[in-house]
């Protein structure tokens, strides 16, 4: 029944019926004028059998289409169908001695035409909302400090695409993003050291006039507009500084950092910000924005270690190549890595990173440092990380991970920063 | 009822542009872009067709999930000098405006009455779903052009077309497949028209033109097949896992 209905959307309603009662009119004559049977088409019994085959599938598989489009393809069907209805009533019309068939000929084409001008016809003053919004945003991205944008909308991709900014994090669309979801969205980066936009779809009843989860003064709403006719729906966006959450969590603790590796959230969220490059996410203790997964020749054991202190590491033991992973995706431009590593001797591991698209393609893994944990028992690297190297075009993210091949290595106090910060 | 009698031949009226048929073809044009005018922005899938295009065929990236054809058109037209933006709008406006002939051609092979086929074409030209088609960035406008213009080659086949008819139909399967994979329902619409020559002329003829018809429908596909498409998912996943691998070098 859904894809009945599908079908005459795509196609269309009343044009739809039209079409249907053409069918009708045709069926009636072949069984009951027999003197008019034989002027029906001879082509018309392949493209019969065709038309049942082509609808027939569509229908049966239609549980997965979601679209009307789907349908699409048999809107010409339509329009032969439309064709035989104003043939089969000018027939009929002439079996019943009707005069001025010409007439009724040319007002049934008129009428057909008329229903669908009308539907092509309608002004939508909203129509180029998305190029205004696009053009606001850009201005006020060019005037702030490292800007990224996060979003669930729909609407993200266009509004790249029209604004020209590429340095997003996306997150699975929602056609009604709730006040949870946005604040699971803004949480992972309240460590980023830059200016936050969020693009949401209001539809009123779901979001208050500033964003939930998050300080109202923290926000403010740069761009809001309708997105159509109906005025159901706004398209808006806020901007925050990334530092002033975190100020507001810690109280002045501030700290300048892209990354969060202290390790001491204890919960695992299991929801990530993007998606995993490895569906092969392993459940359990992890720490929270941390991705883990091995492949399967693995048999690692990865927690989080409670030290004398009352701070949290993480800790691995075993053999096999195990990968720990951020779910954040970082910059692609020069930056530095720091974290304390200890553990048993001779357990070795590499700090590699995966490097995507903006649109979450996976473009190249590659390592960045290559250890093993010495006599000491412990290390303190600190990492250079240069750009991928990508077109300027065509800007790329990371993800920073630790993969681990054998041995018992205790991680704690990973950092991310940014070099020019270093040096000042 | 007798499909066709043995060695009967239908002489068809023969497609032909006459006045009122330029203008419900210059109607189709104008309504088309009066939808485009009201309809500026583009869709998000019209901005991932752009995005695969532009990395196309990336050595590095993901092949796209769905077959190549709209992605080579738009990489076409962009080497020509459009922006990505205008080529699409033209493949969709072009395949929209094309189809208007193409059903015009067909309910002519049907009734053999030009009425109906202007009529038909009137329809087309006015039908807002077509047109609604016409004015997104998709795959659905041009796999439409292809798929019913295929139809159109049959019916020509079965009306007593030649090899050239077998040659377009061939080759607009090929299109059709290479735009979405439901172009392959096509091939069942080959098996019929093939019942019915194979009937109506005898098996030589069906042969003959069978022969035809799948020769550059094969060679579009094999020529396909050599691009990264959809039928390059295994070789992502195998390529994802050696990265894995080779990361711990």
């Amino acid at each position: 029944m859904r894809a009945f209905i599908q079908f005459a959307k795509s196609s269309f309603e009343p044009l739809f019926g039209i079409a249907a009662g053409g069918v009708c009119l045709a069926v009636l004559v072949f069984f009951f004028c027999r003197k008019k049977r034989e002027d029906l088409p001879r082509l018309f019994l392949p493209l019969l059998i065709f038309f049942f085959v082509s609808a027939g599938w569509r229908f049966i598989f239609s549980s997965a289409p979601k679209s009307a489009r789907y349908f699409a393809t048999l809107i010409p069907w339509v329009v032969i169908g439309c064709t035989l209805f104003v043939k089969q009533f000018t027939d009929l019309c002439r079996m019943f001695s009707v005069r001025r068939i010409r007439a009724v000929f040319f007002l049934l084409a008129a009428v057909i035409t008329l229903i669908s001008c009308l539907k092509n016809f309608h002004w939508n003053p909203y129509r180029d909302y998305m190029i205004k919004l696009s053009r606001i945003f850009a201005e006020d991205s060019a005037a702030h400090p490292h800007p990224i944008l996060l979003s669930t909308s729909s609407n993200r991709i266009r509004l790249q695409w029209y604004s020209g900014f590429r340095h997003t994090a996306g997150a699975p669309i929602q056609k009604r993003p709730t006040a949870e979801s946005l604040a699971e969205l803004v949480r992972p980066f309240r460590y980023y050291d830059g200016t936050l936009y969020v693009l949401t779809d209001n539809f009123g009843n779901a979001l208050g006039p500033e964003l939930p989860g998050v300080p109202a003064s923290c926000w403010t709403k740069i761009a809001s507009t309708w997105c159509d006719n109906r005025k159901k729906r706004r398209a808006e966006i806020y901007r925050m500084k990334g530092g002033d959450l975190l100020k507001r969590e810690h109280s002045g603790s501030r700290r300048v950092s892209l990354l969060n590796g202290s390790f001491e959230g204890k919960s695992f969220s299991g929801k990530f910000l993007t998606s995993s490059p490895d569906s092969k996410v392993a459940a359990g203790s992890c720490p929270e924005g941390w991705i883990f997964y091995q492949d399967f020749s693995g048999k690692g054991r990865i927690g989080l270690e409670k030290e004398p202190g009352g701070n949290h590491r993480l800790l691995w033991e075993g053999r096999g190549e195990t990968v720990f992973c951020s779910a954040q995706m970082l910059p692609d431009e020069p930056l530095s890595a720091d974290f304390t590593a200890s553990g048993a001797p001779d357990s070795e591991f590499a700090v590699i990173r995966y490097v995507f698209t903006m649109d979450n393609r996976l473009v190249k893994t590659e390592q960045l440092a290559y250890l093993r944990i010495p006599a000491s028992g412990s290390v303190h690297p600190h990492i250079a990380i240069a750009p991928s190297g990508g077109p300027a075009d065509a800007p790329r993210r990371f993800r920073l991970a630790f993969m681990f091949f054998h041995g018992r290595i205790s991680l704690d106090d990973v950092g991310i920063t940014r070099l020019a910060e270093k040096e000042k | 009822m007798m499909l066709f009698r043995k060695n009967e031949m239908i002489s068809p009226e023969r497609f032909s542009w006459n006045p009122v048929f330029s203008a419900i073809f210059l109607t189709g044009i104008l309504l088309r872009a009066v939808a485009l005018w009201q309809n500026p922005v583009m869709s998000r899938d019209a901005l991932t067709y752009i995005r695969y295009a532009a990395n196309f065929p990336s050595a590095e990236g993901a092949a796209p999930p769905f077959p190549v054809m709209l992605i080579l058109l738009l990489r076409l037209l962009r080497g020509a000098g459009f922006s990505w933006e205008t080529a699409g709008w033209l493949i969709n406006l072009t395949a929209g405006a094309l189809l208007i002939p193409v059903m015009y051609g067909i309910v002519l092979r049907i009734w053999n009455d030009r009425k109906w086929a202007l009529l038909a074409a009137l329809f087309t030209a006015v039908h807002p779903g077509l047109i609604k088609l016409s004015i997104v960035i998709q795959r659905d406008s041009p796999y439409l052009l292809f798929f019913w213009g295929c139809v159109y080659f049959l019916l020509c086949l079965l009306t007593g077309g030649g090899w050239p008819s077998a040659v377009a139909a061939g080759i607009l399967t090929g299109c059709a497949v290479m735009t979405r994979f439901e172009g392959l329902e096509l091939f069942f619409l080959w098996g019929i028209t093939a019942g019915f020559i194979w009937k109506k002329y005898g098996a030589k003829k069906m042969l003959f033109l069978g022969t035809v018809t799948a020769l550059p429908c094969l060679l579009i596909l094999a020529a396909g097949l050599c691009l990264p498409g959809p039928w390059d998912l295994g070789s992502i996943w195998a390529r994802r896992f050696l990265f894995l691998q080779k990361a711990g070098l």
